[in-house]
């Protein structure tokens, strides 16, 4: 039996433009902010925290932790206070200034000693040295760092 | 009969009361005055300089009297000051002029003035002494000799000359200068100048300070004045490079400036701004196209020594070129100088991020991340694929409107995150995979085949 597939017309497909979130990061002044944008073009959104430590991102789903307590966060930017939140572990490990990620064999070098790295978003990861933090995108064949701008004063 | 002759005796009587009379006297300033006889000494002057006296002339009568005669005639004798003759002088007024006296020679001189019928022998002694000379000039007491303008911690040396006029030997008293900006460049002249001879000497000036500087040289007691101005230097023409792997859209780069010369200025503030005009009169509203360090404005510090400019600790200030189709213009302005470049942001296909799709029940959502720096995306073509590898008729879904409203509303230029979800009638799980066109105005992208 010919299985009959049957789309809808186009006119009632349920189209939507909106802002592309590229990841999220706690920015060099502790602030949790997203991030949006392209790579090689980002955006710093408004701060939606302050005061923290460290946070990760992993498309979904995000960790914060401010003050010794436990978030969790949604694509919003929305915390809630979790005892048991942790924060998500990345493929890639780091050695003075070279970024190695773990996926792809991928060598990255930056111009200072890396200091910290998190997942920042689905295919990112933020990489924090003394002087900035980049967006690092880890899906094959696209492995590079970026520059992530300072916000806006 | 006898008031007429009344009237001709008193009108007589009148006109002999009413005379004018000009008397003559030193003026000297800040003294008083004091009537001048029959002859008058001259200061003494040294050979090639001067000395100079005010005299004054009184009308001292009741009437108005003409002064007709007023000169002095000699070579080495000068009048200034005086008023064109013929001059009427007025009761009780008085007229001032100076005698400049300019003995060419050692010895004793004399000259006549005449102030009408009236004579005064001026008697003066020309003394030999060396006469101070710069730039080919002779300079007299009390004048300046300038040094100009200098840069802050530059200096200036200028070569004077004492000059002995007379027949006769002339031994050179003290020579100094009174401050601290100015000084003899090898010593102060001394010893004897030979008669019509020449001693050179070198005066160098180096201010400390800032504005306008005036000090003494002094010649055997005769003051001269020493001028200069010190300027702050000025830096040199700014020179903006841009470095960037590609003049395209989506691309970070670096900004430097760079200065003729190394700055001799202490410190001079700038500002390098960076201005993005899109094309096809789009608004801007991309805030990627930035500084990283925030913003599009950026202010910086020349300091001395320095030949390019110090962004914190580096030579160059990175930026994004946003994603919109346009010209970047990056200006800088310091020191009184302006310069710009300028970046083509040319107009390009729909690149895309990233492209999802999923089945989810009875609908098929797809998704697509990217950036048109046109912002011209009128429609995109969907056609899906079934497991048999059947090919469906591609789909046109309008999403100019959609895509209106985000540009009119976004600050990430053209960048966007699109999601159109399809509800099915039927097996959905029969749809397999998914392609998407995307026209803009410079041409058609395709996303790889998207499987779900």
């Amino acid at each position: 039996m010919r299985l009959l597939v049957v789309l809808t017309l186009a006119v009632s497909c349920l189209a939507d433009v909106t802002h592309p979130l590229v990841g999220w990061i706690c920015d060099r002044a502790g602030s949790l902010r997203p991030v949006y944008g392209t790579a090689g073009a980002f955006v710093l959104g408004e701060a939606v925290s302050h005061n923290i430590s460290t946070a990760s991102f992993n498309g979904t789903r995000g960790f914060a932790l401010k003050g010794g307590t436990r978030f969790h966060f949604d694509r919003e930017g929305r915390l809630e206070e979790n005892e048991s939140a942790a924060e998500q572990s990345v493929a890639a490990r780091f050695n003075g200034s070279t970024l190695i990620l773990e996926s792809t064999a991928a060598r990255i070098e930056f111009p200072q000693p890396i200091e910290r790295i998190h997942a920042m978003g689905e295919g990112w990861l933020a990489v924090r040295t003394a002087d900035a933090v980049y967006a690092v995108s880890t899906s094959e064949g696209t492995e590079q760092s970026y520059q992530l701008p300072e916000a806006e004063q | 009969m006898i008031r007429p002759l009344l009237l001709l005796i008193s009108a007589a009587a009148g006109l002999a009361f009413a005379a004018g009379r000009i008397e003559i006297f030193h003026a000297p300033t800040g003294s008083s005055e004091q009537p001048v006889g029959s002859v008058f000494e001259m200061p003494s002057a040294p050979v090639g300089g001067a000395s100079s006296v005010r005299f004054r002339l009184r009308n001292t009568g009741d009437a108005a009297v003409t002064l007709s005669s007023l000169y002095c005639v000699e070579r080495w004798c000068s009048m200034t000051g005086a008023p064109p003759i013929p001059h009427i002088m007025a009761a009780n007024t008085n007229v001032d002029f100076t005698i400049r006296f300019s003995p060419p020679d050692a010895g004793s001189y004399s000259a006549t003035l005449k102030v009408n019928a009236n004579t005064v022998l001026l008697r003066g002694s020309g003394v030999p002494a060396a006469v101070v000379y710069a730039s080919g000039r002779a300079v007299q007491p009390g004048e300046a000799i300038d040094f100009g303008a200098v840069e802050t911690g530059q200096s200036r040396q200028q070569t004077l000359q004492l000059r002995n006029p007379s027949t006769a030997e002339v031994p050179l008293g003290v020579v100094a200068i009174a401050g601290s900006s100015f000084s003899f460049a090898g010593g102060a002249p001394a010893g004897r100048i030979a008669a019509g001879g020449v001693l050179d000497f070198a005066v160098m000036f180096r201010p400390s300070g800032s504005g306008l500087t005036r000090e003494r040289l002094i010649v055997e007691g005769r003051e001269y004045l020493l001028t200069g101005s010190v300027n702050e230097p000025a830096i040199s023409r700014p020179s903006l490079q841009v470095d960037v792997p590609t003049a395209g859209s989506a691309q970070q780069g670096r900004v430097s400036i760079h200065l003729a010369e190394p700055s001799r200025a202490r410190a001079t503030t700038g500002v390098l701004r960076m201005e993005l005009q899109p094309a096809g009169g789009a608004t801007d509203n991309d805030g990627s196209a930035a500084f990283l360090s925030g913003g599009r404005t950026v202010q910086f510090v020349i300091n001395q020594g320095d030949s390019v400019v110090r962004f914190a600790e580096a030579d160059t200030i990175s930026y994004q070129s946003g994603t919109t189709a346009g010209t970047i213009v990056f200006s800088v302005e310091v020191g009184g100088y302006r310069a710009s470049t300028s970046v083509i942001i040319g107009p390009e296909r729909v690149r895309l991020d990233r492209s999802q799709a999923q089945r989810s029940g009875s609908s098929i959502d797809v998704r697509i991340n990217g950036f048109d720096n046109t912002r011209s995306i009128a429609a995109m073509n969907f056609t899906f694929h079934l497991k048999n590898g059947q090919a469906l008729t591609p789909m046109q879904v309008p999403v100019g409107p959609d895509f209106a409203k985000w540009w009119s509303q976004s600050k990430l230029g053209g960048a966007f995150a699109f999601r159109a979800v399809f509800p099915v009638q039927g097996d959905a799980a029969q749809i397999a995979a998914v392609e998407v066109e995307i026209p803009n105005q410079a041409g058609t992208v395709k996303t790889e085949r998207i499987t779900f």
